[in-house]
């Protein structure tokens, strides 16, 4: 059924924030750094998978998603909903049942040979798709899936995400260059200001995060971690 | 290209997945260029694109992603000093792939 409930984003936020603290998917170490990706050394850490196994938290969640897209993305103008290959795939289901749109999932890497080959399900061409996926750190695997959808020939133009790190300044800019608008319920600030409030860690260790937070390549660099993240 | 050089290229794209990605397809490009290396290339490339496969978008460790890359070095040195050597190469590519499997 869909949700016609518009909360404020700032109440969405923190409920998101209290429920990935809930079931443990936030995860806080400043002596065995973990490892990005890209090569970046963190003491934060994320599993948006975790939330998949949790009915009402992922249902409050995909509800938010749905107000966030139609707030800011709009009531009639996506036709179809994919999801990135693997973490996005279930969020993808649940968002296009929602909203009443086919659903496809996008590949890492192609099957095949053809236009769509990354592609899996039915995806005409001209489709305005929107791109989901559970998190973003720098939007690189943003702009992967994005390019293969495009390349079947379809339009996207809005990625939605349930958690944005939001510590590159230049992750919105680099998707705006490939027309991309990322949309998502909560990030590393939130998470920072609900931990201190709440008091869920030392305070020397939510020092450590903010001062990650401020300047990721800083601290990844004195953490044996990337000072560039790979492209 | 030597094989170290791709055990270089993790080094230097900071021993994350995305670096490990980018060493597996640069052997399985050079395994494409140089038929009489394919397998040499083609045994690393694996090697690195099961790391990725492994750890893409896990919560990997600094110490998991390290002890990976000197891993990867060391084979990648095995094949570089094994090379002139066709009975040399393929006795390092067997003790390189049973230590592969071993962690499996």
């Amino acid at each position: 059924m869909m949700n016609t409930n518009f909360p404020e984003k700032s109440l969405m936020a923190e409920l998101t924030v209290r429920m990935l603290m809930e079931i443990d998917a936030i995860h806080f170490r400043t002596d065995r750094p973990f490892m990005f990706t890209s090569g970046l050394a963190s003491p934060v850490y994320i599993d948006c998978r975790k939330l998949i196994s949790y009915p009402r938290i992922r249902a409050t969640l995909m509800d938010f998603a749905v107000s966030t897209i139609m707030r800011d993305v709009g009531f009639e103008t996506l036709d179809s909903v994919a999801g990135g290959e693997t973490a996005g795939i279930p969020f993808a289901a649940w968002i296009a049942e929602r909203l009443g749109l086919p659903m496809q999932y996008v590949r890492k890497k192609p099957k095949g040979f053809g236009r769509d080959a990354q592609i899996e399900g039915h995806l005409p061409e001209g489709d305005r798709v929107l791109l989901v996926e559970d998190l973003t750190t720098d939007g690189g695997s943003k702009i992967k899936f994005c390019e293969a959808v495009r390349q079947a020939g379809a339009e996207v133009a809005d990625t939605m995400v349930i958690f944005y790190y939001d510590i590159f300044p230049e992750t919105r800019s680099t998707l705006a260059n490939h027309g991309i608008r990322l949309h998502s319920l909560a990030t590393w600030w939130d998470v920072l200001d609900h931990a201190k409030h709440a008091r869920h860690f030392d305070s020397a260790t939510l020092q450590e995060v903010e001062r990650f937070l401020h300047a990721p390549l800083e601290w990844s660099g004195r953490n044996g971690g990337a000072t560039v993240i790979a492209s | 290209m030597a094989f170290s050089d791709l055990a270089q290229l993790i080094k230097d794209n900071g021993n994350g997945v995305r670096a490990f990605e980018k060493a597996a397809e640069e052997a399985f490009a050079a395994a494409s260029k140089s038929p009489g290396l394919a397998v040499a290339y083609f045994v690393l490339g694996s090697e690195a694109a099961d790391f990725s496969d492994v750890y893409d978008r896990m919560p990997v460790t600094k110490s998991i992603s390290d002890a990976a890359q000197a891993r990867f070095a060391d084979h990648a040195a095995k094949l570089d000093a094994a090379i002139e050597d066709p009975g040399q190469t393929v006795t390092a590519l067997n003790e390189i792939v049973a230590e592969i499997l071993a962690d499996r």
